[in-house]
């Protein structure tokens, strides 16, 4: 084919617009002929300087007043016909309770109203009751009781598989959008590919990020869940998934507030490697020694936020737990955030009339009157007239998702700001997806308030958040902390970091991208997993092998006060110990997550193999989130393109057109 | 189907399709004005029912964006040039040779913009400031996808041109 170099397809081509057989028609010219060749580089550089120039003379975002006013309106006039400011749709975890508490009336009439549901309406929630048949005596008591944290497990499953054969229809329809995460923590663009083995002849000491975010594990669950779709690989981190659970690792004793732990076996997906789980712990809050505590508790009165069995019914039993730990010297304040009362919900009660305070807690309930901005304010007021010396005088604000401060935002932080130098610091408490505007919101506020920002996803988080990191002053347990991982080059050939793929550069550089030390507080943990290539024994046999020594893991930190250095080791020898159920169940999720990245290293891994993994890994599970994987597990085989086929047999079908993983697998 | 709430779409919306519709806006009105036409792009798009705006999102807030630039441009009752090049592009940076050479090739680039035909100058916005598709464009301009390629295709041919008349008459000018 002969082609001239004034063909518009050229350009076309340069900007991506050609389809597959003409794009290769182009190359084919490219390749035959440098008249085209200097064409097309010449095309490619004005594009290039027209992006660029263009981009350089622009503002790259709007004016924070604009901003704001902005985020404002999203709140004010997203519904134009004079409806209440702040609206709600059906959150999917509602949904599922709505279902459980319908079960016996059949999922046929639930799933109609589902689909009767258009976003947007108001009144949903009467609209469902008023639709469903009038439960019988004996299905009320089934339903979840508002203050139940746990549903029954099997009825919710059930429920759940019949959301997501329905979302899975509608998803097909393309109106379900992927949630976009904005991350927590300051990390770069996602990879898609896999940190690379390394050979221990270069590098033999390497370290692991100690900031872990957790935000990976809620997107790949709202994927699977609401959407009934694979998530894409690069929005699966392992090591987000891995840490989003909590561990059972002993906690530290003595005076020490930090403690790490090594454990070894045979990697799932690929037996002749070695799969290397460390963790560092540190200590969780001594209650005995606590100073005073003053607590003030903002909490969302909106029904979105009351009637979701993971909001408020969570935030109530959490509560609850808070309360059986106070005594005479404390005080707790309930502030309905929001509210037009000027009075508290509760007004400030000693920690010891504890019938009192509970009775508070249980009967909180949403009052559909209007919205006043000036709730975080009063809290301020009431710590205020409160505060004890010397002890914890502390703000929180309990709220979802809906939550946006918006024009007030800045005189919000300002205030915050203020309190926090005054010595009340302000915590808060996000409950539901938190990897949206109001994420950023709510940590930004616990930042200026020198409180911590707490997303909440289960019972578990809501007893983190609240029981444990409430009733103690937020100052490092640690300071600098550093870890260093010595790979033995005797027995170890190669070695790779699983997950982090965004902070470990190839080869070299991920030794110093990230390595600054942090400050770890009361309760920290993390995890990180390491793949092992051992060394071939190369003794001829002669002897009895020894056990081979793989690693020491080192911990250097600071205690408290920042003065005395110290310095954890711990040796980790392939001794073929027994490993904890903690062991199995970091390992169940990460070969989950290299399923999902479709990851070169998954081996021929099963969904099936991770059921069995997470299953002998189930362990204590006191916040029921390893239950809930199991769930998750178990809805994975609902979700197109995520059961893979036996070698040989017919490419799936049901594949969507243009979906390569799924016809690949 | 339970959607995320507006607010949360259009924040989403506002935070992939800010920059690029600044930059988009800023060439048409300027930089200073650019913020409050993107911002009442995006007020309008709260009002929107996010089911009729989303399947063509992109080519919508372009769309919207491109009336209301050319709204207020027209109330301004004249043409903000493109190439206010100088004063955002100082050509004094210190730099390696290449990066000098390139510096002055993008501001010839840019101020040969203004001289283009209404059409292919606005093409030429969409394309390279929004990135937007083929497609998209012609839904925004109101034209075919082929007429879409035919613009730019002309408009870059204009612009190579340009810029290289003025690469020779500043070599005669240096002889």
């Amino acid at each position: 084919m002969t082609l001239s170099k004034d063909d518009p397809r050229l350009l076309s081509y340069v900007l991506g617009e050609l389809d597959e057989t003409e794009a290769r028609e182009i190359e084919a010219a490219i390749d035959g002929d440098p008249e085209i060749r200097a064409e097309i580089d010449a095309l490619r550089m004005t594009a290039d300087m027209l992006r660029e120039g263009l981009a350089e003379r622009a503002p790259k975002e709007l004016p924070a007043a604009q901003r704001k006013a902005l985020e404002e309106a999203t709140r004010g006039t997203d519904k134009p016909k004079g409806a209440p400011l702040r609206k709600r749709s059906l959150r999917p975890m509602w949904l599922a309770a709505a279902a459980v508490a319908l079960v016996a009336a059949s999922f046929h009439v639930v799933m109609y109203q589902h689909h009767d549901i258009r976003p947007g309406e108001e009144q949903v929630m009467p609209d469902l009751e008023a639709l469903a048949p009038q439960p019988k005596e004996k299905e009320k008591a089934k339903a979840p009781r508002k203050d139940d944290t746990q549903i029954d497990e099997a009825t919710r499953r059930q429920a759940l598989r019949a959301l997501q054969e329905e979302r899975a229809r509608q998803s097909k329809q393309g109106d379900w959008r992927a949630p976009k995460p904005r991350r927590l923590t300051a990390r770069s663009k996602p990879r898609a590919d896999e940190n690379p083995f390394v050979y221990t002849t270069s590098i033999a000491r390497a370290a692991f990020p100690l900031d872990v975010d957790t935000a990976s594990y809620s997107l790949v669950e709202r994927y699977i869940e609401e959407a009934a779709r694979r998530p894409p690989p690069s929005a699966v981190r392992v090591d987000e998934l891995v840490n989003a659970f909590a561990y059972e690792d002993p906690p530290p004793s003595g005076e020490e507030p930090l403690t790490a732990r090594a454990e070894v076996d045979v990697a799932p997906w690929n037996r002749s490697h070695n799969l290397v789980r460390l963790s560092l712990k540190a200590a969780p809050l001594d209650s005995t020694r606590r100073p005073a505590a003053n607590l003030v508790f903002v909490i969302d009165k909106s029904p979105g936020f009351a009637k979701d069995p993971d909001k408020l019914p969570l935030l109530q039993a959490a509560l609850r737990r808070v309360v059986s730990r106070l005594d005479a010297r404390d005080r707790v304040t309930l502030i309905e955030y929001g509210g037009p009362s000027q009075d508290p919900w509760l007004s400030p009660t000693p920690g010891d009339d504890k019938p009192r305070i509970l009775t508070a807690i249980d009967r909180f309930e949403p009052s559909p009157t209007a919205y006043s901005p000036n709730s975080i304010e009063r809290a301020f007021k009431e710590a205020q007239a409160h505060f004890v010396d010397g002890g914890v005088n502390r703000v929180f604000l309990a709220t979802d998702d809906q939550f946006a401060a918006g024009p007030e935002q800045g005189r919000l932080a300002a205030i915050v700001r203020e309190k926090a130098a005054g010595g009340i610091s302000l915590s808060t408490l996000g409950f539901g997806p938190m990897d949206g505007a109001a994420g950023q919101t709510l940590k930004a506020l616990a930042e200026e308030g020198k409180g911590s920002f707490a997303p909440i996803g289960g019972p578990n988080d809501a007893r983190k958040a609240l029981v444990d990191e409430a009733l103690g002053p937020r100052t490092p347990i640690a300071r600098d902390v550093r870890v260093e991982v010595d790979f033995s080059t005797k027995y170890v050939r190669s070695f790779r970091l699983i997950g982090n793929e965004d902070r470990t550069g190839p080869e070299r550089e991920f030794l110093d991208g990230w390595r600054g030390p942090v400050d770890l507080y009361a309760g920290h943990a993390v995890t990180a997993l390491y793949e092992l290539e051992p060394r071939p024994d190369d003794s001829g046999g002669s002897e009895a092998p020894p056990v081979p020594y793989l690693l020491t893991l080192r911990v250097l930190y600071k205690d408290a006060s920042g003065q005395t250095s110290r310095e954890i080791e711990v040796p980790l020898l392939d001794d073929n110990a027994q490993v904890s159920t903690d062991f199995r169940f970091a390992e169940a999720v990460a070969a989950f997550g290299l399923i999902l990245r479709d990851s070169p290293f998954k081996g021929d891994l099963t969904i099936e193999d991770v059921r069995k993994m997470a299953k002998e890994g189930l362990g204590a599970d006191p916040g029921g989130h390893r239950a809930r994987f199991m769930n998750l597990l178990d809805l994975v085989e609902l979700t197109p393109g995520m059961t893979p086929r036996p070698l040989g047999s017919a490419p799936r079908r049901g594949c969507p057109p243009g979906d390569s993983l799924c016809s690949e697998l | 189907m339970p959607s995320e709430p507006t607010s949360h779409w259009v924040l989403l919306a506002l935070s992939r399709y800010e920059a690029p519709l600044l930059r988009y806006a800023a060439a048409i009105v300027g930089s200073a004005q650019a913020a409050d036409v993107v911002q009442d792009t995006f007020l309008r798009l709260c009002n929107q029912d996010r089911a009729a705006v989303e399947p063509h999102l992109r080519a919508w807030l372009f769309t919207v964006c491109r009336n209301r630039a050319l709204d207020v441009r027209r109330d301004k009752r004249h043409v903000e040039a493109v190439a206010e090049v100088d004063e955002v592009m100082p050509n004094n940076l210190p730099g390696p040779a290449e990066a000098l050479e390139r510096r002055e090739a993008m501001r010839r680039v840019l101020g040969a913009l203004d001289t283009l035909p209404e059409r292919q100058r606005e093409a030429v916005l969409l394309k390279f400031s929004g990135d937007l598709s083929y497609q998209e464009i012609a839904e925004v301009l109101g034209t075919s996808v082929s007429n879409v390629g035919f613009l730019l295709h002309t408009a870059l041919r204009a612009l190579r041109e340009q810029v290289e008349k003025k690469d020779r008459e500043a070599e005669r000018r240096s002889r």
